[in-house]
């Protein structure tokens, strides 16, 4: 089993390093590659002087397209299943395991990380856990399937899911679409509770300011999906 | 509509083919572009100088006044060319990212070859210095 930690970084600088260290210490059977988003700050220099494993994006694609990177890279080089951590350091690599045995032995093709089956560690705002409560629920009416934490950037896929990825992702705001792209298509996704932290350096790519814009382009491409072929 | 009226739009839609015309010789446009220019201007002429068509047109429509007729007109087909730009924004960000992602990943893989070839020079040093006088001599070149 080929295992691959995608790490999309766009100015990460304060904790890409540890991050990638976390996951050589908790999940060495992972290989991993960080994806560089084309970061202002000293993201870049900080992975070639510590030698770590990046692909250097030469515009900035946002999330999504580095993500979608990722999953080339992982579809080019035959890896069986692909892992997003985010380069924040919230999510925790000991849990990476855990998640490649349930994704093996469930038959699921994705397994995602939740912090809200548990409800422990860090649980996010009120106003975003409001948003993601929203998201939810809109899933639930459109699939009647329930995925607790649609936008959760832990998420293991396997082979084929790779493959659809690495052909179609979508550009910026991911998680909710993607999941709701897979339901309809009829794939299964399956939750475990895992234990987040809050970030620890860098920012958010959804702040106060563009967050109705982002709930509105999430729940139209939620919506979108449903007329899709 | 007034002569006048229609001598000013006569004017303002030369002047814009015009312009057009000269973005076209320079090549400062691409000749795809400008088809949908060039028709919302003939199109505008022709309604602007043929008053009995324009008139008759009005009618069937149920507008008031015939350069109401011309203004909703250059409005439509100012829609669709802006219709078409979006769709070709669409297109081409897809295609950029792809661009972007396929570049990125072949120059990882060109590091690691370096990576590989500079490793295997290295367990053999007669060969990474012939390597090295070679290399000099194609800078030379």
């Amino acid at each position: 089993m080929k295992k691959l930690v995608i790490i999309p970084a766009y100015n990460e600088s304060a904790s890409i390093v540890q991050t990638v260290q976390d996951i050589r210490e908790h999940a060495a059977d992972f290989d991993y590659v960080v994806i560089n988003d084309c970061s202002k700050d000293a993201t870049r220099e900080l992975c070639e002087q510590n030698h770590l494993n990046y692909v250097d994006l030469p515009i900035n694609l946002g999330i999504g397209g580095a993500m979608q990177t990722g999953y080339r890279y992982a579809l080019e080089r035959g890896y069986d299943m692909a892992v997003q951590v985010d380069g924040d350091g919230q999510h925790d690599a000991s849990f990476l395991s855990q998640m490649a045995k349930e994704l093996e032995q469930s038959g699921a093709d994705m397994v995602i990380g939740s912090r809200f089956i548990d409800r422990k560690g860090f649980q996010s705002s009120v106003a975003r856990r409001l948003g993601i409560t929203h998201f939810t629920r809109l899933i639930r009416l459109l699939t009647k399937k329930t995925i607790t934490d649609p936008t959760s950037g832990l998420r293991i896929v396997g082979k084929k899911v790779i493959a659809l990825f690495a052909e179609d992702y979508p550009r910026d705001y991911p998680e909710p679409e993607t999941a709701m792209q897979l339901l309809r298509k009829g794939y299964r996704i399956k939750e475990i509770p895992v234990v987040m932290r809050a970030r620890q350096g860098g920012e958010s790519s959804i702040r106060m300011k563009n967050s109705i814009y982002y709930m509105i382009k999430v729940t139209l491409a939620i919506l979108a999906e449903m007329v899709r072929p | 509509m007034s002569v006048r009226t229609q001598v000013v739009l006569v004017i303002l839609l030369l002047l814009a083919f015009f312009l057009l015309v000269r973005k076209v010789r320079v090549k400062k446009v691409d000749v795809r572009y400008t088809l949908p220019w060039l028709f919302l201007i003939a199109a505008l002429l022709f309604l602007v100088c043929f008053q009995g068509l324009l008139d008759r047109l009005t009618k069937a429509m149920g507008i008031m006044t015939p350069v109401n007729m011309v203004f909703f007109f250059g409005f439509v087909l100012t829609l669709i060319i802006i219709y078409s730009l979006t769709l070709s924004v669409s297109k081409m960000s897809n295609e950029i990212r792809q661009l972007a992602q396929k570049v990125a990943l072949l120059e990882k893989k060109e590091k690691e070859q370096e990576e590989i070839e500079s490793r295997h020079l290295e367990s053999y040093p007669i060969e990474r210095e012939t390597a090295k006088k070679r290399r000099k001599e194609q800078e030379r070149k």
